[in-house]
């Protein structure tokens, strides 16, 4: 999707940049590097470093020991990442996979970069059960979308990875065709969730 | 890479691939960093993690068209092209693990 956007729309001054959350990584994944990382990939969509973020940089240079940033001083820089673009688009994959801990603390990062910069438009992605956290800290600017895979993703993924085996000993025209035939019905609820996407325009 | 041909070695020996002491016809030392290396480092310090590695290790698994259809629906294109205070600025996609959430294109 990150390709795509910058297919479709890029040019100057927009941005695209993104975190993927991972339960295996709860100790490098705190919420000042995520949102940390969120400037990096603006930073280095701009053509130069902001002078507010060079300012940072050396005064943390300067002290002994260098520590690391902290929440608010991350966001804040991220915020002056954000000025000169006209818009960016912040991606969080997988939010459900955040540690609890810097959950909140990411989500309401979030919640002051989207009311700080107008340019912003996010995109977060999770199971479910993640989504009342997401409405509490983004109040009135949640859409939601169920995302499945459609019965014809399906089949064209199956046909990719079959075509990858047709090498094997064991694969042959029967085999393939039973395969391409009882994994997508062996799915059905995904057809059901794929069909109910369509969101009213009047929940807007 | 053998990369005596673009860095002289220098008087002290501490020059590094990215920044290059060269001595100027006043035989003082100048330390030139490049931009590049400047910036570098910046991003460095913004956070360690490296979300660019996942992305393209996403790239490389992903099908293109895969999920095709949600990209093209009215609530993803209002999303995208929504400015400002326009439309809803954030869109939830929500779904099961392994639906392919991570791998839309």
């Amino acid at each position: 999707m990150i390709d795509r956007l910058l297919e479709d729309l890029g040019g100057e001054n927009i941005a695209v940049a993104c975190v993927y959350c991972d339960f295996q990584d709860h100790e490098g994944q705190t919420a000042a590097n995520m949102v940390g990382a969120l400037t990096k990939q603006v930073v280095n969509a701009l053509k130069m470093v902001p002078p507010e973020i060079e300012e940072a940089f050396k005064r943390a240079e300067r002290e002994v020991g260098g520590r690391g940033l902290r929440v608010p001083e991350t966001v804040k820089l991220l915020g002056s990442a954000l000025a000169p673009m006209r818009r960016t688009f912040i991606c969080i994959d997988a939010l459900d996979e955040c540690s609890d801990k810097h959950l909140s603390q990411l989500l309401s990062s979030l919640q002051t970069v989207s009311r700080t910069s107008p340019g912003v438009r996010l995109f977060i992605t999770g199971r479910p059960h993640i989504q009342s956290a997401v409405e509490k800290y983004l109040p009135r600017s949640v859409q939601v979308m169920p995302f499945s895979l459609k019965s014809e993703d399906i089949r064209e993924y199956l046909e990719m990875k079959l075509k990858h085996d047709s090498g094997t000993e064991e694969m042959n025209p029967a085999l393939k065709a039973d395969i391409m035939k009882r994994i997508p019905e062996k799915i059905p609820d995904m057809y059901v969730m794929a069909n109910s996407i369509s969101e009213p325009a009047s929940n807007r | 890479m053998n990369g005596s041909t673009q860095v002289e070695p220098n008087a002290t020996g501490t020059g590094h691939i990215n920044s290059f002491n060269q001595i100027n016809s006043n035989n003082t030392t100048t330390i030139i960093t490049t931009h590049a290396d400047e910036k570098a480092k910046v991003l460095n310090w913004l956070s360690p993690l490296q979300p660019h590695v996942r992305h393209n290790d996403v790239r490389n698994r992903r099908q293109d068209g895969l999920g095709e259809w949600f990209l093209q629906t009215d609530g993803f294109l209002r999303w995208r092209d929504g400015e400002g205070e326009s439309g809803k600025a954030t869109l939830f996609c929500s779904g099961n693990p392994g639906v392919g959430k991570t791998f839309l294109r």
